[in-house]
């Protein structure tokens, strides 16, 4: 009797890890938002130009092959978070500062997400306004809303996606109207050949956002149903990058590969060129949506991934009081890690990206999954 | 929990602190079009029409006719934000640029090149990259002086004239996108004030007008093309969207006018590379409407219609083939975007034998028009 | 959120009264004792009987909670009248009283503190010299409202009976329209001095036990004086009392209960209120008017969506004239903006303090309106809309837009049928307006983005209040957004109705 009260009154009191779950499908819209996030704000391999779309594709294409390194960890240890399995994996003194490094980096990660949707904030429609005040309430938001933990999120999630995918859509629509909207735009595919694309994709298209996904590592422990997570997972990439590349060539064949490349916010410029009829006009506002749900999305998995390792590595019973530091920290972290955006940008793409990436996202998962099979097969023996 | 409150409570009290942006309508002085000259050789003079809202709004009916909807304030400076900085401080009102959506260009500032306009209103937040960008003969501030007399404010009037789609319309970000772009160099509307009647028998009211081109070479303006050039310039970029074709009918076939309505047209414009040697190929084709019938064709036959076609292929073929040999051969400058189309073509040619010498090779470029018209209907009447 | 610990110790007002002696059985002193207790309550009545020679009863009962006549018919008559069988026995039991009572529910009683209930509920006690256990006779009648058209839920078509205050006549209501065994009517008292009688109705085999279970423990743990009405109850077993959304559905309508209970949820009736309460409950419920169930379900659809399509004007359209007209000028067309400007223009006040300035003098009207009687509410309404919408705008202190905008507003906020949440969408208002003032559109986004969280962590007796958007459950939304034929709602809500979902036997037509 007692034990169900507060199972009903206060479901996220006592072992909140046994109580909370996500569905499949929350699962399935949260990570799907999270890959959009905040590279449909900054748009993705502009440096290729009218083949940025490619880019993508490459990017998505390779990321699934890193996801099939994931999913297959997770499959060595069902039920297990990243935080978990690690120090089954490397033992207890070797896997601490690396879960410690992975929270450093989604910590980071969070806060690089959130710097950038201040700094878009801040240069389109509230020029004025500190970045910390910016930065500062939508961390409020978060924190509250992730103090329920996974479930609440995965909730908001099946609310918000929807919502962004309809917006996103009627964004392509109106885009459709613009009278400079010209498929030309994206010839020549491929003019200078394959190879120049497929060197500025390998790694970074596959990092950002795609690699970023390593995220999902963490949630699989909450999941309703433990079974095979593979499809899911492979499906959220797939929907992630498809979008995305319709997207970027929506926006060439509005901007022409030129602007694409100059202008920062390439999605908000495109659809300011929108005027149905002469009196639907200016659509920024659903633009202001699409990206502050987008980077709800992504800091809040970010977010909730440092806070799981982090109640994992230190067995912590919840992860409210986790989250409500984290997002102390994150406030801070994002705006003095770089003075200007361009420096953060710099930073995040010639550095943080291509390098610290690469290590976390690709390199160590690969080579925890070498120690997982050799573990099982010696086991096994 | 409390801990929780707590960090809630600080947050909404930070909220309450302040209200950064906030900047109430009536505090705001709506830009409605900018104007740019050149003074003193290398001065920027800006011009900014500001709406006056009292005296437009049509809900307290107290504004009625006592004068004009919007005032015109100028002031100079080295560069476009210096002198627009000098225009604030002249105005009890914060300048409100996001509602602007004419820059008129006069013609001394475009010949030194626009780069620093266009740099400006497309890096400035405020301003919006769908303007129209036009280009004055002369002073560009005379223009925007002047008299609105349908809407309440000229640059309305402006901006509904270039919506008619009957001269160029070029906003701002296909401005920048052809200057932008290798293979494509730049041009832009003329705008200009026009007498309202044609043999007015006292001095007649001005009204403003699109007619005419302005030729870019890289930022710099280079010179003008005429209404009928600028036409085949439409013809070119595909841009038709309504127009009158109307061709003379030989005396020995009685003599007389047909005039007919543009319905659609289309342009492709293509490169071929044979040999070596470059090509272009425009084809256009165009579907018409007879509306207007003053010779002693009769019209009810196959075979008229089939010689009429004809007639407005050549017509038509004449008039882009002005239009190009003009840009080629007096500009020099691509506005017509043939590199452009031989990139997207031939995208490793170019880069290894074009791109750099373009300048040279597109005056020598041989150009072939195939000019397809189909009647679809002759009106009403037999 | 603390639950409220349960008192085991009464207060010291009913102490005395509590202690339990059983009756004397001698006439003369237990008569003293009631007499005692009731010193100066005026409606305390008696009336000594003589009942042949060698018994003699007293008939204690509340004035105006009994029914006088039938107490004479039926209670004193047979006593006095000289009954030969019962005279003639040497030592007649207690029994053989009753029988001669024409009532129709007698029962003996004997703990004092029973009787003394008994009686305050309004049942005639009679007490017989030398037995320790009395005769109670429920004849109870009191003045009381007839069965009424609900005012709070009106409908154009459907049923027009509403709840009484009387926990009798509403759970008959309940009774008619479920003539099965299943259908559950738990007695339980509540209010240490209203001794409020509450009762538990569900149907057994498509409630959830656990929920069901749930409710008791939660009603049990109530600790207080007196309970007025149902809305006592539901700041008590509300799942998080700190939000301004209800979590509980209050109506008057009992054919509204009853589709509730057929759906799993489980009602709780209080007497002398005329509002049932129902639970557990989804936000979806509360924007459902009873009237959807009996329109025809294509216009249904197209009145829930213009219902939900308000819902987000009620919320948010201050905030977004707020943030148009002092942020983000630049999304108004221009001509729009001309004359926004323009009515703009003499306006003293700041945008927020303007919109707040007519949301709160809106406010104020609306209380006005409600709380004054009837012919001169209509009054009030003319004043405010002349001094609103006319002299103020007139007079330059308010722009006209923003009147539209408030009016708009207030219409929209009319629109939903549940009060309860009307009165969460007004208050949010502000909240938004507040968030619109300091950030634009980010602050409204936020703003909204908040409430969503809020939402998804809210549950009602355990069940998500966002269900089934949140967790989403396809076959449930047949009813939430639109609302298909009733031969399609085959199934009952999963969150509720999960032990019995099936609602009908085979399809009733083949679509």
């Amino acid at each position: 009797m007692r034990e169900l009260i507060s199972k009903w009154v206060f479901p996220f009191k006592g072992d909140w890890m046994k109580v909370e779950k996500i569905s499949r499908l929350q699962l399935f819209y949260l990570m799907t938002g999270f890959v959009l996030g905040t590279a449909m704000i900054l748009g993705l391999g502009h440096e290729a130009k009218q083949d940025s779309w490619i880019f993508i594709l490459i990017g998505m294409s390779s990321s699934l092959i890193i996801m099939a390194v994931y999913t297959q960890l997770a499959s060595y240890y069902p039920g297990d978070s990243l935080a978990q399995m690690l120090p089954k994996l490397l033992g207890k003194f070797l896997s601490y500062p690396i879960i410690l490094l992975y929270i450093f980096h989604f910590t980071y990660s969070a806060a690089r997400g959130s710097r950038e949707l201040g700094e878009l904030i801040d240069s389109t429609i509230l020029s004025e306004t500190p970045l910390v005040v910016i930065i500062g309430s939508f961390m409020a938001l978060m924190v509250y809303c992730l103090r329920g933990g996974v479930e609440t999120f995965g909730r908001m999630a099946e609310i918000v996606f929807p919502i962004y995918l309809f917006s996103l859509i009627l964004i392509w629509i109106l885009l459709f109207s613009v009278d400079q909207f010209s498929l030309k735009n994206l010839t020549p595919i491929l003019g200078n050949g394959v190879t120049p694309v497929l060197k500025k994709a390998v790694p970074t298209a596959i990092n950002f956002p795609f690699g970023e996904t390593i995220v999902v590592l963490l949630f699989f422990p909450f999941l309703t149903h433990n079974g095979p997570v593979r499809k899911i997972c492979m499906s959220f990439l797939l929907v992630g990058g498809v979008l995305l590349t319709i997207n970027s060539i929506m926006l060439i064949a509005i901007l022409g590969p030129e602007i694409y490349n100059f202008d920062l916010f390439s999605l908000l410029s495109a659809t300011q060129m929108v005027s149905v009829a002469d009196f639907l006009e200016r659509f920024d506002a659903l633009v202001i949506l699409l990206m502050v749900s987008g980077v709800f999305f992504k800091v809040g998995g970010f977010i909730l991934a440092a806070a799981i390792a982090t109640s994992h590595l230190f067995k912590l019973k919840q992860t409210r009081s986790v989250v409500l530091g984290l997002g102390t920290i994150i406030v801070p972290l994002s705006s003095i890690t770089a003075l200007s955006y361009v420096e953060h940008l710099e930073f995040g793409f010639k550095f943080y990206v291509p390098y610290v990436h690469t290590v976390l996202q690709i390199i160590l998962p690969i080579l925890f999954l070498c120690i997982a099979f050799i573990r099982k097969k010696l086991g096994s023996k | 929990m409390n801990v929780m409150r707590l960090f809630f409570l600080l947050v909404i009290t930070m909220f309450l602190t302040g209200c950064w942006n906030r900047i109430e309508i009536n505090d705001i002085a709506i830009v409605t079009a900018i104007g740019l000259d050149l003074v003193e050789d290398d001065k920027v003079h800006l011009s900014l029409q500001v709406a006056i809202p009292s005296k437009l709004g049509s809900t307290t009916g107290s504004g009625g006719e006592n004068g004009k909807g919007s005032l015109v304030i100028s002031d100079t400076g080295v560069t476009i934000s210096e002198a627009f900085r000098n225009i604030q401080g002249k105005l009890p009102r914060r300048i409100f640029f996001s509602q602007s959506r004419v820059l008129l260009i006069g013609e001394d500032y475009a010949k030194k090149g626009v780069s620093p306009v266009i740099n400006f209103h497309t890096r400035y937040n405020k301003t919006r990259i769908n303007s129209f960008i036009m280009f004055t003969k002369g002073e560009a501030s005379k223009v925007i002086n002047s008299m609105p007399k349908f809407e309440n404010i000229s640059a309305e009037e402006i901006k509904e004239l270039n919506k008619l789609n009957i001269g160029l319309k070029v906003y701002i970000r296909d401005f920048l996108n052809m200057l932008l772009t290798d293979g494509l160099e730049p041009y832009g509307p003329l705008f200009t004030l026009e007498a309202l009647e044609v043999k007015p028998k006292n001095k007649s009211e001005h009204v403003q007008s699109i007619r005419g081109t302005a030729v870019f070479k890289g930022d710099k303006l280079i010179g003008w093309m005429d209404q009928l050039e600028t036409r085949g310039l439409l013809w070119l970029k595909n841009e038709i969207e309504s127009g009158i074709v109307s061709i003379k009918i030989p005396k020995e076939q009685g003599g007389g006018n047909i005039s007919m309505e543009i319905l659609k047209t289309d342009t492709k414009l293509e490169p071929k590379l044979k040999n070596g040697h470059l090509q272009m190929n425009l084809t256009v084709s165009t579907r018409l409407n007879l509306i207007e019938n003053d010779s002693q064709l009769n019209l009810f036959d196959t075979k008229v219609i089939k010689d009429l076609q004809n007639k407005v292929d050549k017509e038509i073929d004449g008039r882009i083939q002005m239009t190009v040999d003009k840009v080629q051969k007096e500009y020099q400058s691509d506005i017509l975007g043939f590199g452009q189309a031989v990139y997207r073509k031939y995208p490793k040619q170019w880069k290894t034998s074009y791109q750099k010498n373009w300048d040279q090779e597109f005056p020598r470029l041989a150009v072939t028009i195939h000019t397809n018209s189909i009647i679809k209907r002759t009106g009403v009447t037999k | 959120m603390r639950f409220f610990k349960r008192q085991k110790k009464l207060p010291a007002l009913l102490q005395e009264q509590s202690e339990n002696n059983p009756l004397s059985g001698n006439l003369e002193e237990d008569l003293n004792r009631f007499k005692q207790l009731f010193e100066g309550a005026a409606d305390f009545s008696y009336r000594e009987l003589q009942i042949g020679s060698n018994y003699s009863a007293v008939v204690l009962y509340l004035n105006g909670l009994v029914d006088m006549e039938r107490m004479e018919l039926n209670v004193i008559q047979p006593l006095i009248s000289r009954n030969e069988e019962l005279l003639q026995h040497p030592k007649p039991a207690l029994d053989q009283f009753k029988g001669v009572l024409n009532a129709s529910q007698v029962v003996q009683v004997e703990t004092f503190q029973t009787i003394v209930d008994q009686l305050l509920a309004g049942g005639t006690i009679v007490l017989i010299n030398t037995f320790k256990k009395v005769l109670v006779i429920s004849e109870q009648k009191w003045e009381q409202r007839s069965i009424d058209e609900p005012v709070s839920e009106a409908v154009v078509l459907g049923p027009r009976e509403g709840f009484t205050e009387n926990i009798r006549t509403n759970t008959s209501m309940i009774r008619r329209r479920l003539k099965t065994t299943k259908l559950k009517l738990e007695y339980l008292k509540l209010g240490n001095l209203s001794q409020t009688n509450v009762v538990i109705t569900y149907l057994e085999g498509i409630a959830d036990v656990s929920i069901v279970e749930e409710v008791r423990s939660r009603l049990n743990r109530i600790d207080i004086d007196a309970i007025e009405d149902s809305s006592y109850i539901v700041e008590f077993i509300e799942d998080e009392p700190f939000s301004v959304f209800p979590q509980v559905l209050q109506t008057e309508r009992p054919d509204r209960l009853a589709g509730n209970l057929l759906e799993g949820r489980i009602g709780i009736i209080v007497d002398n209120s005329p509002f049932a309460l129902i639970v557990p409950v989804t936000f979806f419920q509360m924007m459902n008017s009873p009237e959807d169930y009996y329109g025809r379900f294509i216009m249904t659809t197209f009145i829930r969506l213009i219902r939900y399509l308000f819902l987000l004007i009620a919320l948010l359209f201050p905030s977004i004239y707020i943030a148009v007209t002092t942020f983000h000028q630049e999304l108004l067309p221009t001509n729009l903006l001309f004359s926004v400007a323009a009515s703009r223009d003499k306006v003293p006040f700041p945008a927020v303090i303007e919109a707040l300035l007519m949301e709160i003098t809106f406010e104020a009207l609306r209380e006005a309106g409600l709380r004054l009687p009837r012919p001169i509410g209509s009054t009030v309404s003319i004043v405010g809309a002349l001094v609103i919408g006319q002299s103020a705008v007139e007079a330059g202190i308010v722009s006209a837009p923003l009147v539209i905008v408030v009016a708009t507003t207030g219409i929209a906020s009319f629109m939903f049928p549940s009060y309860p949440l009307t009165g969460a969408i007004r208050l949010l208002r502000f909240f938004m307006i507040f968030m619109a003032g300091t950030l634009g559109f980010y602050g409204i986004l936020l703003g909204v983005f908040f409430i969503l969280a809020h939402l998804v962590q809210l549950r009602s007796f355990g069940v998500p209040y966002l269900a089934p958007l949140a967790p989403f459950h396809f076959n449930n939304m047949k009813d939430i957004i639109i609302r298909v034929p009733w031969w399609k709602m085959n199934e009952r809500p999963h969150e509720t109705g999960k032990s019995n979902l099936k609602r009908m036997n085979y399809k009733p037509r083949k679509y």
